[in-house]
């Protein structure tokens, strides 16, 4: 039997792979964009704590944080546990081809779990109840909802979303009883987070030099290599995922890291912005809509091009340095974050460069961005995030890049 | 004060009901579906290739799943994929595509109660939507006696907590058969009968809402249009 | 009857035609069906129908179901002994042999590999089997099927496939006027266009799919600005 796909995938026909790269090659965009341009972000927070509906142009995804008591791994017994699960397979029928789609599911599950989990976002530690024997175990359920291109982005936006969203139960442990207080008895208690990833998706391809960020079905189908970086809001790196079959050189992995980085940001403050709008509805007297208002025409659009509209105005001048001054502005408004002396260097190497255009100062931008981590490491008490960046990240960072650049000499710049 | 005089009010009436035709690109028919606040999400494929181990050449076999919006699907959501298959074989033509498999998703994205009733009206409504062949369309109704043994029809899921018996009916739009029965609780076949009575009253309500709706969806309107135009077409 | 706000529901009588039909024979398109002697729809919409008699149900179903004669877009698939799979959109995949191209014998075969798209038409369409199609006439020339080089391809509804086939649709003589350009239009909602640049191609795949989402009535309005989304 030849197992039909049933469901029409774009991109999957030769004239459109060769139309799709001849179009990239002229810079053009089916739905208009330019290459660096993102779709609009649209949040909806659901009427339970850490319910969030996704949508990214026909992209959508549902996230849902839900929480139960269990007991923790022997290995950390003080810690309480993450776990993250995508299904495809539901209203999206994406599984209806087996083998390539439950390889779709994994590599998804697998960049949620690196950008979760491995890069301890989370601060599990808070978790605990009573060490070594309750703990709160948090589960992120990520539905996919419809499939247009960039799941990454979409399920990595959601769960980040629905993770700050959620609110669990407070709890004390007195004589060997636990005690969940209900949401009247005590206020229930957001996560705790050391810091927020999110991923952001790019499409190389072998006609161009120039990748497409957030990439639809068709050009994602099309693309012969795909690259996801997951930035946190303090634009470091989390996770480099990078395949596929077009060779692709350290300035174009650095630009993009680049590009992603700074969206990283908008995208967490866009997050913080939504959920406070979020909170103010939610202490209106009148009853919470939730994901009615999906169906509701009228009702509020949690955006991003609505939400961002000056910082994205901002971002796209070519003027550099207005986007310092707004960098400098930005950076009170982020959570109680310690100003490291990396994140004082990063503006003033661009404002040195500011004359140069945009591809020369980005390989000398670079051993900035690499000196980051290292930088911030003995400034910053946080010795988990640091570990975890000195570590194998970085080193699977570049040995990424090792593979992919196809010049000996700009690895050797890079060491 | 007022708002329980509302609810009051609303004992014997459906909540509010919405939908939106097509909201998924994917499918070959998908709505989203709210009644109050429970807000589902239908999909249908079909017909399309079967695997050869549920093949029928008598007629087209069918897959449903409903699926949770937390965790993995439970016993709960197995009986209810259970009910919702068992209604829809009736309503389907499945002799027009023999060799086939017709294919439903129900995605939870709000439980508020009666989200029984809602999966087979939003089933319903994307099997309609999708052009698959059916012998009638069907509507399905929640109703429980509370405590104070009074009949709430289609009920929050506040005022499920306390409940002596819940039923869910689902009737046929030609001859309003009853296509499915379920009740769990004490209560007596007086009960049985008047609630009965109560839901077929109600369905009538919701057929009227499945042809109103899908009405409008093939007439569509020109204020529909103008956002739909609004799409990016610079190149 | 083709009012646009009045619709049949699956499992209603349709007694308007009962009534045509005690005069003389009609045909009963799709979403219609006999029981006994009534005629009972089986899918919701309005209903349509067409001199003489002629009756169906309109819907916008996505899925695409074969019928005898239906000029469709495929995506060859595989190669499978004297035969080419191709995916056309319905339940099955079709099939199309060796020998259903212009000029082609045992020995000088077509070239066709998985990814090539194919205008074809249905020759076999059978709840019961597979459809078979061919890319030759009954004269044995290809006409305008065959493979489809270049261009771009998309999917659209059904509805809009046949909406561009109709003699009276206004949309692609609008898009005449501003620019010339190829186009096959697959009943089974796939499109396949060209234009002599890229971006004359995006800019006219975009226009047709903004058809997709009007009614009838405002086709007529949506081709009148056409002609200013194409100058972009």
């Amino acid at each position: 039997m030849f197992m039909n796909s049933n469901l029409f995938e774009p991109g999957k026909s030769k004239s459109e792979r060769t139309f799709v790269q001849s179009a990239v090659k002229q810079n053009i965009r089916f739905d208009g964009r330019k290459s660096n341009e993102f779709r609009d972000v649209k949040l909806t927070f659901g009427a339970d704590w850490g319910t969030v509906a996704l949508s990214m142009g026909d992209t959508k995804v549902l996230a849902q944080v839900s929480c139960d008591i269990g007991t923790p791994s022997s290995a950390r017994g003080n810690e309480g546990t993450l776990h993250l699960n995508v299904d495809i397979k539901g209203v999206a029928f994406l599984d209806e081809v087996q083998a390539t789609h439950d390889q779709r599911q994994l590599t998804l599950n697998s960049l949620l779990e690196r950008t979760f989990r491995s890069s301890r976002c989370l601060d599990l530690e808070s978790l605990c109840i009573a060490t070594e024997q309750h703990v709160w175990c948090v589960r992120v359920d990520i539905n996919v909802l419809n499939h247009d291109g960039n799941l990454y982005d979409a399920s990595t936006i959601a769960a980040l979303a629905a993770l700050m969203h959620f609110r669990r139960p407070d709890v004390s442990f007195i004589e060997d009883e636990i005690r969940t207080y209900s949401e009247r008895e005590r206020e229930l208690m957001p996560l705790l987070f050391l810091h927020y990833p999110v991923s952001v998706t790019y499409c190389v391809y072998k006609s161009s030099t120039q990748p497409l960020v957030d990439p639809t079905l068709l050009e994602e189908n099309a693309a012969d290599s795909i690259i996801v970086l997951s930035f946190n809001s303090y634009q470091e790196l989390c996770t480099l995922n990078a395949g596929g079959t077009a060779p692709t050189n350290v300035r174009t992995i650095m630009q993009c890291a680049h590009g992603a980085a700074r969206r990283s940001k908008a995208l967490v403050q866009f997050i913080r912005k939504a959920l406070e709008l979020d909170a103010e509805r939610r202490e209106q007297p009148m009853q919470v809509f939730g994901l009615m208002d999906l169906l509701n025409e009228t009702a509020p659009k949690l955006s991003f091009k609505y939400l961002m509209e000056e910082e994205a105005e901002v971002d796209h001048t070519p003027d550099r340095a207005r986007v310092i001054e707004q960098k400098s502005d930005v950076e009170p408004m982020q959570l109680e974050e310690p100003v490291p002396q990396a994140q004082m260097q990063t503006p003033k190497k661009i404002l040195a460069e500011t004359t140069e255009d945009d591809i020369a100062w980005l390989p000398q931008e670079q051993p900035v961005d690499e000196a980051t981590p290292t930088a911030a490491k003995p400034g910053k008490a946080k010795p988990n995030r640091a570990k975890n960046k000195g570590g194998k990240k970085q080193q699977s960072q570049t040995t990424k890049k090792q593979n992919d650049s196809d010049s000996e000499e700009e690895v050797t710049q890079i060491l | 004060m007022s708002k329980k005089a509302a609810t009051n009010a609303a004992k014997d009436k459906l909540r509010e009901m919405q939908c939106k035709f097509n909201p998924l690109s994917r499918s070959d028919g998908s709505v989203m579906y709210s009644q109050g606040a429970t807000v589902v999400i239908a999909a249908v494929l079909g017909p399309i290739e079967v695997k050869t181990q549920n093949l029928s050449i008598e007629g087209s076999y069918l897959e449903c799943n409903y699926r949770p919006k937390a965790g993995l699907p439970q016993v709960k959501e197995r009986i209810r994929e259970a009910a919702i298959r068992d209604v829809l074989e009736l309503a389907l033509l499945s002799e027009a595509y023999p060799r086939s498999k017709m294919s439903l998703q129900v995605q939870e994205l709000e439980d508020r109660g009666s989200t029984d009733a809602c999966a087979l009206n939003s089933a319903c409504l994307a099997l309609l939507i999708g052009g698959l062949p059916l012998k009638y369309s069907f509507a399905a109704v929640h109703c429980i006696i509370n405590e104070q043994g009074e009949f709430v029809l289609d009920p929050e899921l506040n005022e499920t907590l306390r409940q002596q018996a819940s039923f869910t009916f689902a009737f046929d739009s030609v001859d309003g058969n009853l296509l499915l029965v379920q009740t769990k609780g004490a209560f007596k076949i007086a009960q049985f009968n008047d609630i009965e009575c109560i839901c077929r009253a109600a369905s009538a309500q919701i057929f009227d809402f499945y042809r109103s709706n899908l009405a409008k969806y093939h007439g569509r309107s020109a204020e529909n249009d103008s956002s739909s135009t609004d799409l990016p077409m610079e190149t | 009857m083709s009012a646009n706000t009045s619709i049949v529901m699956p499992g209603e009588r349709v007694t308007s035609v009962e009534d045509v039909a005690k005069g003389k024979r009609i045909i009963l398109g799709p979403g219609l069906r006999r029981v006994d002697d009534k005629v009972v729809a089986s899918k919701a919409g309005p209903l349509r129908h067409k001199e003489p008699n002629t009756f169906w149900v309109d819907s916008y179903q996505r899925r695409y179901v074969p019928a005898r004669g239906d000029l469709i877009i495929g995506i060859v698939k595989a190669r499978a002994g004297d035969m080419y799979r191709v995916d056309i959109g319905s339940a099955d995949t079709a099939s199309i042999s060796y020998l259903a191209f212009e000029a082609a014998t045992k020995k000088n075969r077509p070239d066709l590999n998985p990814g090539d798209l194919l205008y074809a038409r249905v020759l076999n369409a059978n709840a019961d089997i597979e459809p078979e199609l061919v890319c030759v006439n009954s004269n044995g020339k290809h006409g305008k099927l065959g493979v489809l080089q270049d261009g771009f391809f998309f999917k659209c509804s059904l509805n809009l496939g046949r909406l561009l086939l109709r003699d009276s649709c206004p949309a692609l003589a609008a898009i005449k006027d501003e620019l010339p350009y190829e186009i096959a239009v697959g009943v089974n909602g796939r499109i396949w266009v060209k234009a002599h640049s890229t971006r004359e191609t995006v800019g006219l795949a975009n226009a047709i799919m903004t058809l997709e989402h009007a009614g009838y009535a405002e086709i007529d309005k949506i081709c009148g600005n056409l002609g200013s989304v194409l100058q972009a």
